[in-house]
């Protein structure tokens, strides 16, 4: 199966990709790519159900790598956004090197939890967070992915809501967990 | 076949009625149903339209729990029998979650990016398509039940068919109302028109009141048997007059008949005695003109005489005084022979006068039938007229067979030659210096042609076709009684039985022709 099909065609590789989990049991036995394909799969179906800005609309989409795993998962998430634009927007798919280029991003996938908390003031409202399967929630990050019985869940960090204020499609919420405890904005892990 | 003026009301007002509600009842109805339907639709897709849209994260993350849960939320709408959503797969569509009964989708495309209804009997099947940013992600399908429209419109169709039968029965009522109002007056109207038609009593009136245009009807029936009864009073009157009228006129006319018929009794007295007069002057003339033609013979005969008496005594007294000389005897006797001579020759003459006279006179006054030869006859009666034409130079001549022998009235063509002659002379030659009169007579097939010609100036046009009538003259003036013709008709038609024509082909001068049997019956006049 293509890379090119898998995202066009996301439910089905979710239901390839469960089926595989569910015969492995094991998170090691995941094929490493296919499991980078199935993250990056996440990450551009939520941008789906954010209404970005109108001004941004004519410029690429950048999405941000944050943490260890970073280098491990950039030439995954670059080859499976390559042919794949968000609506009318490229998808850059962007190693975070340095704070200072946190404005630039619309997205922030926090790979590890090794990686320096976010600075708070260098966040923006309009930034989404989302953290990767197994990583700790920091205070802003709105969405974490989790592995659960061979599938991945999306868990909604109700607390940081009030803090990223573009709109989101009530259907995107309708599938994701509330995070239990929901971690509150602002707060230190 | 149309009944009664009552049951025409009835069944015209009814049929309005009922036309009328059902031209708004049905529309709206009508109405009714496709708004219900368009307003089921349109909640139906909304609802489609908003499922869809909630469940595309649900497709995307793969959370069939999720779908169900939205698509249970259909609980809330009753009207939805059934949902059905869908995933593409690899172009192919699968079951992703369901709601309520499993269902066939019809004849409905599941997978389309617009929405698709279609109504079939009791339910609306709808199928939307789930899209997130124009990737088709599968599509919806929504079963809804038609029950409570069909409840709705059941019960507004009984609410309409409580107000038909509410319209009905005030539509009843009414009708009874109008038909009670316009037949009373009506049926009022029909008796009394029914007593007038059988008693011919135009003193009735129709007594009850009515209002308004009824009422203003019964009064003009009133006003107009007012006016017919008045007329008729009126008509009896004239018819009254008129039978006096006619009774009087009647009498008059009665009065005048019996006038009339005396005055034509009269009138044929009176011609009956111009006619004998016209005879007596006939006879009369005839009489004067032989009388005349007498005198003169007879005078000369009596001079003659009366000269031979003075010889005579001359003679007889030289005689007795013996100076009667041989001489003077002998001129006695001379003038005795000459006088002899003139007395015989004029009584000779007197005697012929008289004897064709009395032939005449004898043959007009006593008008029996006899044998006579035509030819001599006409010359006596020529001959006995002929002191009219002595101082003229008109001549007469016949053209007659002198054998022709008739048995008939010789009075009667003495009068009828008579009367032609003499018209000629007065009235043909009345300017003329010569006339010339040509009697033809002859026989032809046992009866007797005679045609009678004068060269005078003619009959007047204005008389010649009555010139046979009674009074018929242009000679009145001069003492012309109008009847010669007349009797002469008369005469040639009902005593001789032959008929008399004035042929009218002459240029100048008369033509009469006659045409009379050869032998009369032995009857007397």
């Amino acid at each position: 199966m293509s890379l090119l099909r898998t995202l066009k065609l996301a439910p089905v590789f979710a239901a390839v990709l469960s089926s595989v989990v569910l015969a492995g049991e094991q998170k090691l036995a995941i094929d490493e790519e296919k499991y980078a394909m199935l993250q990056a799969a996440y990450l551009f179906n939520i941008a789906k159900f954010i209404s970005w800005p109108e001004h941004q609309q004519n410029q690429p989409f950048r999405l941000c790598l944050l943490g260890e795993h970073t280098s491990k998962l950039y030439p995954y998430f670059s080859k499976a956004f390559e042919q794949r634009p968000l609506g009318q927007r490229q998808i850059e798919v962007h190693p975070l090197a340095a704070d200072s280029e946190l404005p630039s991003c619309q997205l922030v996938y926090l790979t590890s939890d090794s990686s320096s908390p976010l600075p708070l003031l260098a966040i923006k409202p309009d930034t989404l967070r989302v953290t990767a399967p197994g990583v700790a929630v920091t205070g802003s990050v709105l969405f974490d992915l989790s592995m659960e019985a061979g599938r991945i869940i999306i868990y909604h960090n109700q607390a940081a809501q009030a803090e990223f204020q573009l709109p989101i499609n009530t259907a995107l919420l309708r599938v994701t967990r509330p995070l239990p405890g929901g971690i509150p904005a602002g707060a230190i892990p | 076949m149309m009944g009664t003026l009552r049951q025409r009301i009835f069944v015209g007002l009814i049929s309005v009625a009922v036309l009328a509600m059902l031209i708004n009842l049905l529309p709206l109805y009508w109405l009714m149903q496709s708004g219900y339907q368009q307003q089921l639709t349109v909640s139906s897709q909304t609802q489609a339209r908003m499922l869809a849209e909630m469940s595309t994260a649900s497709l995307l993350f793969d959370q069939p729990q999720s779908a169900s849960e939205i698509l249970n939320a259909l609980t809330e709408s009753p009207d939805v029998k059934a949902a059905m959503l869908f995933r593409l797969d690899n172009d192919n569509l699968s079951l992703f979650a369901g709601y309520g009964e499993q269902t066939e989708s019809g004849h409905l495309p599941l997978l389309s990016s617009t929405q698709h209804v279609q109504f079939t009997s009791g339910y609306l099947h709808l199928i939307a398509p789930v899209q997130l940013q124009e990737q088709m992600l599968g599509s919806l399908y929504l079963k809804v039940s038609l029950t409570r429209i069909n409840q709705e419109l059941y019960r507004a169709a009984i609410i309409a068919g409580g107000a038909l039968l509410l319209a009905l029965l005030v539509t009843f009522w009414l009708a009874r109302r109008l038909s009670s109002s316009l037949l009373t007056p009506i049926h009022q109207l029909k008796q009394v028109i029914t007593a007038v038609a059988s008693t011919k009593d135009y003193s009735q009136r129709v007594s009850h009141k009515f209002a308004a245009e009824l009422g203003e009807l019964v009064n003009s029936f009133n006003t107009m048997l007012d006016v017919i009864e008045t007329n008729i009073q009126q008509r009896q009157q004239h018819e009254n007059q008129i039978l006096k009228l006619n009774l009087e006129l009647e009498q008059r006319v009665k009065d005048r008949t019996q006038q009339l018929t005396d005055s034509l009794n009269n009138l044929k007295d009176t011609q009956m005695k111009l006619i004998e007069q016209e005879k007596m002057a006939s006879l009369g003339s005839l009489v004067a003109g032989v009388a005349h033609e007498i005198n003169t013979p007879v005078g000369v005969a009596v001079t003659a005489s009366s000269h031979l008496r003075d010889v005579l005594q001359q003679s007889e007294r030289e005689f007795h005084a013996m100076t009667l000389t041989k001489q003077r005897l002998q001129t006695f006797y001379n003038t005795v022979q000459e006088s002899s001579d003139i007395i015989y020759r004029n009584l000779e003459r007197a005697a012929e006068q008289v004897s064709s006279f009395k032939m005449v006179a004898v043959d007009q006054s006593s008008e029996e039938a006899r044998a006579f030869l035509l030819k001599e006859y006409l010359q006596s009666i020529i001959l006995s007229l002929r002191p009219h034409f002595k101082l003229t130079r008109h001549e007469v001549e016949l053209d007659v067979p002198a054998d022709l022998l008739l048995y008939s009235f010789p009075g009667c063509f003495s009068q009828i030659f008579t009367n032609l002659i003499m018209n000629s002379l007065i009235h043909g030659f009345a300017h003329i210096e010569q006339g010339r009169i040509l009697i033809q007579a002859h026989c032809e097939d046992n009866q007797l042609t005679i045609n009678y010609y004068d060269n005078g100036q003619g009959i007047n046009p204005s008389i010649k076709n009555k010139i046979f009538d009674p009074f018929v003259t242009t000679n009145r003036q001069q003492g012309g009684s109008g009847l010669g013709t007349y009797i002469l008709y008369n005469l040639v038609t009902q005593v001789l039985k032959g008929r008399i024509d004035l042929i009218d082909n002459t240029a100048k001068g008369v033509h009469f022709f006659m045409l009379l049997p050869l032998i009369q019956p032995r009857t007397e006049l």
